[in-house]
């Protein structure tokens, strides 16, 4: 207790520095004075006493010095001193200084750039409340075999209605509108959503309100009720200039007037392109933020069970779990499925809504946040050799100093104020690396990756690197005040004249151990950097089905009211097949275009589904799993070079008037016509019945790394579709050159009708990969670096090494060992060293390599290509690295050594 | 200042200044005094090393201090004794007893 009150005395001195001297002077006086009075009653003049009492006293001020030090508060000072000191000596060695300080701002700034991330996308509070509650209630079909299908209305309130595990149900779909009203027709990333949706997340308004229970639009497009909307953030910024007077007015959505009744802040969309990335099949969802959120009351009669287009989250009640719920919801589809005919099949399939938002995401990050872990490991261990091997060159100071009286708590001072500034310059040269090395990040990531846009090297980012910084400035400089502590000052006197102490075996075991920890964190970096290289390789080199080289691709979306689909007189829609006719007429006139075509899906999304029977074979169609339906124009084959491998190619004879044909892709002519009789025979789907006229090549529209689905293509004339992807194939490499041709001729047919998701194909194509490109990349440029560094520790070692052993080897060539020997005994070190550090290495990564799992495609995970190769270059680069420290063993003149010693 | 006077022994002055604060509180100079006159002035408390001394001990936590009035209401920092001190007190006494004894025993042999 009292030791306790002395403590926080002391602190309180340090802290108010002006009262503590103060209450010292007071003191002192008061002590003169008395001192004086007893003179003066000893008979002494009041002068004379006053004399005797300061002579008696002695220097004022070395003692108030001294009382000092007892309250502590030179350890600040020395600590100044101390800095101070650290400075001059590392101003005097700048090369060391330099390489220590970049070696630290690598792996700090790695290790930074990367918790940036890992902050922002997993690590920051949820901008929903209790997330952990929140669930993806997704419907399966054990006919296809889907197990994240969107639900349909009528279940939805089936689910409402009946469960008690979910206290709250709404959904989501995504929204195909044009805003117009104020220049340029513009399409807007919007959804439908319900109107108790943002509530369920416990979004919070950043002006006006949520949506009302009564509010919204019935759904279709032909049913209005009062349409109103709430305005991301984002849209909201760019758009309206943040002005919160947006609220209350009317906006144009689908020539519809909208009332606006709030703006939801940008994080309310988390997950919801995640979501429909999840879906296998789903409403178009394009753009990275929601831009309006658009209130919809679907109806049964709008939505009848047979149709499937709604995304449908729930919040577990308070008393249920996943699992609870997922039962329950699960014996009421299973209620379903026996009441509805269209529910054949048909199951519930709860998901944690975190899990599909973060599940793809949270694997690539943990490994980069391992790899980056293993990079600082590294930074760590040259950095410890590096100012291992300096103490060992300053041991004559340290032995002096020590001889002198320095106390070894008064040297761990010194070197821990060394490491402080090394670390602390180190780290600010690191964050600035941080900086830019986040920049390049969000920059080169896949625009899915959920809040990444969020990241920043905001508090808590700093935070932990501050955080590292200690850690690693602590364990610096403590390394080397332990070495000092072995050092004394006979031993010192009798070494060389070098100012160099042959390392006790400690020191030099620490040494050679960092060395091969670091070869060791490099290999492991490297094998699987190898790993996930190879795998993109194995991903550029698959074949997608298509030639996407200077094919342009541009997307536009038909208003449905002035181009309407009536299913009175499917497949003939007038309106849209004379946009498409003058569309294509128009865009192969523009100079530079080869040819031109329109689809419904570009060749790198996966379009929708649906059930369909072979006419004759219809008992066993019921059991095949819904087929991918997409659509085309003629042109389509030839503009992204995809072969017709039998039968015909559509052609302008196929419109709404002529019998109605199909293509298929091989997928589907192999699975359900293995004979080869697939031309010739009937299919039917949308309730139409189709010839099949021609089978052609796979496209891998549902990603390189996935196999294809069977397909079938119907001629865009019979199976009209307000959703267009125009592409191009044009003369120049740039296909973007054609972009202003083609903004005229829309221009010219329509001028309210907007253009989106303009870029050149081979673009979407390799963005389509940009997930294993990033972290192929991201781990080649660790294990580079974490390479380099090993290298020059091992370098560094062993430099340091062949210096100590000078006069031995000297020795040795004195007595008659030739040159070769020499070399041979420092290289064998360096390479003992190097195997010990790839042995450990390999084993590390081996047991390592489950983490790769979910990253590898076309090779193993424990690939042997990769674990033998990569082993052989880093034995090869080390054995390079210690080639010049061997060579300069050679060169150790024999007589200077011996004269030296 | 007498050259046979001999300073206070180095490590013997917190024993000594405890001892003094072990009687009653009392400031600085009072401490000073108090050991001066109870050795018979044999023993001069060099100011430079009582006031670095009882800071110290004040930060060891055995002895406390706090601003009082003292004769003719002059204000002065008062020292006194904490229980931790006081057995502190107690250990380095016994330590000092053992310690001259020893150093007598050697001294006494002939």
């Amino acid at each position: 207790m009292d030791r306790l009150r002395g403590l926080w005395l002391q602190c309180r001195a340090l802290w108010r520095r002006d009262e503590a001297e103060r209450a010292l002077r007071d003191e002192l006086r008061d002590h003169v004075e008395r001192e004086v009075e007893a003179g003066v009653a000893r008979g002494l003049s009041r002068d004379q006493a006053h004399r005797r009492a300061l002579l008696q006293f002695g220097g004022v001020e070395r003692f108030r010095e001294e009382t000092r030090d007892a309250r502590g508060l030179n350890l600040l000072e020395e600590s100044c001193r101390d800095l101070r000191h650290g400075w001059r000596l590392l101003a005097r060695r700048p090369t060391f200084a330099v390489a220590v300080i970049l070696t630290l701002a690598l792996g700090i700034g790695a290790n930074t750039a990367v918790f940036s991330a890992v902050y922002a996308v997993l690590l920051q509070p949820s901008p929903f409340q209790d997330p952990d509650r929140l669930v993806m209630v997704w419907e399966t079909d054990r006919g296809s075999g889907t197990r994240h299908e969107p639900a349909s209305w009528p279940d939805v309130v089936d689910f409402r209605d009946r469960s008690r595990t979910l206290s709250a149900i709404g959904s989501v779909a995504g929204a195909d509108i044009t805003l117009t009203g104020g220049g340029e027709p513009e399409r807007v990333p919007a959804l439908y959503v319900t109107p108790n949706l943002l509530a369920l997340l416990g979004v919070q308004p950043l002006a006006g309100r949520l949506f009302r229970a009564d509010e919204g639009t019935i759904g279709d497009a032909r049913v209005v009720g009062a349409s109103v909307a709430i305005v991301g953030e984002g849209f909201w910024r760019s758009h309206y200039r943040a002005d919160a007077g947006i609220v209350g007015r009317t906006i144009t959505v689908d020539g519809r007037p909208t009332t606006v009744v709030g703006v939801a802040p940008r994080s309310a969309d988390l997950g919801i392109r995640q979501v429909h990335q999840r879906a296998d099949y789903a409403s178009t969802f394009i753009g990275d933020h929601v831009g309006l959120w658009l209130a919809v009351r679907p109806t049964a009669d709008a939505f009848p069970r047979e149709t499937h287009p709604f995304l449908t989250l729930g919040r577990l009640a308070p008393d249920a779990t996943l699992a609870s719920a997922q039962d329950e919801l699960g014996a009421i589809g299973a209620d379903l499925e026996r009441q509805y005919q269209v529910n054949k099949n048909r199951g519930v399939n709860l998901e944690s809504y975190g899990e599909v938002t973060f599940g793809s995401v949270r694997p690539p990050l943990v490994l980069l946040l391992g790899a980056v872990t293993l990079l600082l490991l590294v930074t760590c261990a040259n950095v410890a050799s590096l100012l291992l091997a300096r103490t060992a060159t300053r041991a004559r100071e340290v032995a002096l100093r020590r001889a002198l009286g320095a106390g070894p708590g008064r040297l761990g001072r010194q070197f821990l104020a060394e490491s402080l500034l090394l670390v602390t310059l180190g780290s600010a040269a690191g964050v600035g690396l941080a900086y830019i090395g986040l920049e390049a990040l969000i920059t080169l990531a896949p625009p899915d990756v959920p809040r990444l846009d969020m990241a920043a090297l905001n508090g808590p980012v700093l935070a932990h690197a501050a955080g590292l910084a200690a850690l690693v400035a602590f364990a610096f400089g403590l390394l080397p005040a332990f070495q000092a502590r072995g050092l004394e000052l006979q031993q010192m006197l009798k070494a060389s004249g070098a100012g160099r102490l042959a390392a006790s075996r400690g020191a030099r075991r620490v040494r050679r151990a960092l060395v091969v920890s670091e070869v060791a964190a490099a290999v492991m970096l490297v094998v699987g950097a190898g790993v996930l290289v190879r795998t993109l390789w194995r991903l550029q080199g698959v074949d997608p089905g298509f030639d996407a080289s200077r094919v342009l691709k541009i997307q536009l979306q038909l208003p449905a009211n002035r181009y309407p689909v009536l299913f009175s007189r499917f497949p003939d829609a007038p309106e849209i097949a004379g946009f498409d006719a003058r569309l294509l007429q128009a865009v192969r006139a523009i100079p530079g275009v080869d040819s031109a075509a329109l689809a419904v899906n570009s060749p790198l999304e996966s379009g929708s589904t649906n059930s369909f029977a072979i006419v004759g074979r219809e008992q066993e169609s019921a059991g095949h799993p819904e087929i991918r339906t997409r659509a085309l124009t003629p042109g389509y084959l030839e503009t992204l070079a995809v072969p017709l491998l039998e039968g015909r190619n559509v052609n302008a004879g196929d419109d709404a008037d002529a019998a109605p044909v199909v293509l298929i892709n091989q997928a589907a002519a192999g699975r359900y016509f293995p004979d080869g009789t697939a031309v010739g025979r009937q299919i039917r789907f949308w309730g139409i019945t189709r010839r099949i006229v021609g089978v052609i090549g796979n496209e891998k529209f549902r990603g390189v790394d996935a196999p294809t689905d069977p397909a079938v293509y119907a001629p865009m004339a019979q199976s009209p579709s307000q959703q267009l992807t125009l592409l191009l194939r044009t003369a120049s490499a740039d296909p973007t050159s054609a972009v202003g041709g083609v903004r005229q001729a829309v221009r010219g047919i329509d001028p309210q009708i907007a253009l989106y998701g303009v870029e050149p194909l081979q673009a979407a194509a390799s963005a389509s990969i940009a997930r294993p490109r990033l972290n192929a990349r991201l781990m080649t440029l660790f294990a580079l670096l974490a390479v380099l560094l090993a290298l020059v520790g091992v370098h560094g070692v062993l430099s340091y090494m062949v210096a100590e052993r000078a006069p031995e080897l000297g020795l040795r060539m004195a007595l008659g060992a030739s040159r070769a020997a020499v070399m041979r005994s420092v290289l064998s070190d360096g390479l003992w060293l190097a195997s010990a550090g790839v042995g450990i290495g390999l084993a590390g990564a081996l047991a390592g390599s489950h983490l790769l799992t979910a990253f590898v495609f076309g090779v193993s995970r424990t690939d042997p290509a990769t674990f033998i190769a990569v082993p052989l270059a880093v034995l090869a680069t080390v054995a390079a690295a210690s080639l010049p420290p061997a060579l300069r063993a050679t060169r150790v003149d024999p007589v200077k050594v011996l004269r030296a010693e | 200042m007498p050259p046979s006077t001999p300073d206070v022994l180095q490590g013997t002055l917190d024993l000594l200044i405890l001892k003094a604060l072990s009687v009653e509180a009392m400031h600085g100079w009072g401490v000073a005094q108090r050991i001066q006159q109870v050795s018979g002035d044999v023993l001069q408390v060099n100011q430079g090393s009582l006031y670095p001394a009882l800071h110290r001990l004040e930060y060891r936590g055995w002895i406390a201090a706090s601003w009082g009035a003292s004769e003719n209401n002059r204000r002065a920092r008062f020292y006194r004794l904490t229980p931790t001190g006081r057995r502190r007190l107690q250990a380095e006494l016994a330590t000092w007893r053992k310690f001259s004894s020893a150093i007598e025993m050697v001294l006494a042999h002939r």
